[in-house]
């Protein structure tokens, strides 16, 4: 719910701005609140088991 | 699948999410397609898929060094193709998401010069949007 009112004030402002919110997210969010810092620590396997999941089987067929 | 995927992209996480798609879809070409399967129908909110496009950027930004190689027969790079080809498809299926900032990059690296392999991403993109 709260990822749709986020979108509406994101998606008016300029790219820039919104790019710079992203990015900022990324190099300082993450790594100055300590629940969104453990919330990446969980979800990091999570999505490699997701992509390994979607993809073990075709990634055989290109190495090989 | 797609409901794994749903959770882990509107969760305000999707930059994480986003980046691990790019790498493995500049690695793996078949996987282009499914991954775009599995991001449509509303399974990603509009907000995960404008993430997914900075990551598309980011990644070109990021490693611009690697894509400027160009092979022993005068190829682009194979992963730059790749990314190329992901790219298009995604904003060919997403036709919401705000195409300006990749525009912009591409238009802006032109200026620049000497980026050729810049060329055959616009090229590309623009081949994929218009139908071909």
């Amino acid at each position: 719910m709260i990822d749709k009112e986020l979108w509406q004030i994101l998606q008016k402002i300029d790219y820039k701005d919104r790019y710079n919110i992203y990015q900022e997210l990324l190099s300082r969010g993450y790594l100055s609140n300590i629940s969104l810092l453990n919330r990446l620590i969980d979800l990091q396997p999570k999505i490699a088991k997701w992509t390994k999941s979607i993809s073990g089987s075709d990634k055989k067929d290109v190495l090989e | 699948m797609r409901k794994e995927a749903s959770k882990l992209a509107n969760n305000g996480n999707c930059l994480i999410l986003g980046h691990q798609i790019i790498r493995v879809c500049s690695n793996y070409d078949n996987l282009i397609k499914l991954l775009i399967q599995v991001m449509e129908r509303g399974t990603f909110s509009d907000m995960a898929l404008d993430m997914i496009a900075f990551c598309i950027l980011r990644n070109l930004i990021e490693k611009q060094e690697d894509y400027s190689k160009i092979d022993a027969e005068g190829f682009v790079n194979v992963n730059l193709n790749y990314l190329t080809n992901f790219a298009s498809l995604f904003f060919k299926s997403f036709s919401q998401i705000d195409l300006e900032p990749l525009m912009t990059y591409y238009l802006n690296r032109i200026k620049d010069g000497d980026n050729y392999y810049e060329i055959f991403g616009l090229s590309t993109l623009l081949t994929s949007m218009f139908g071909f």
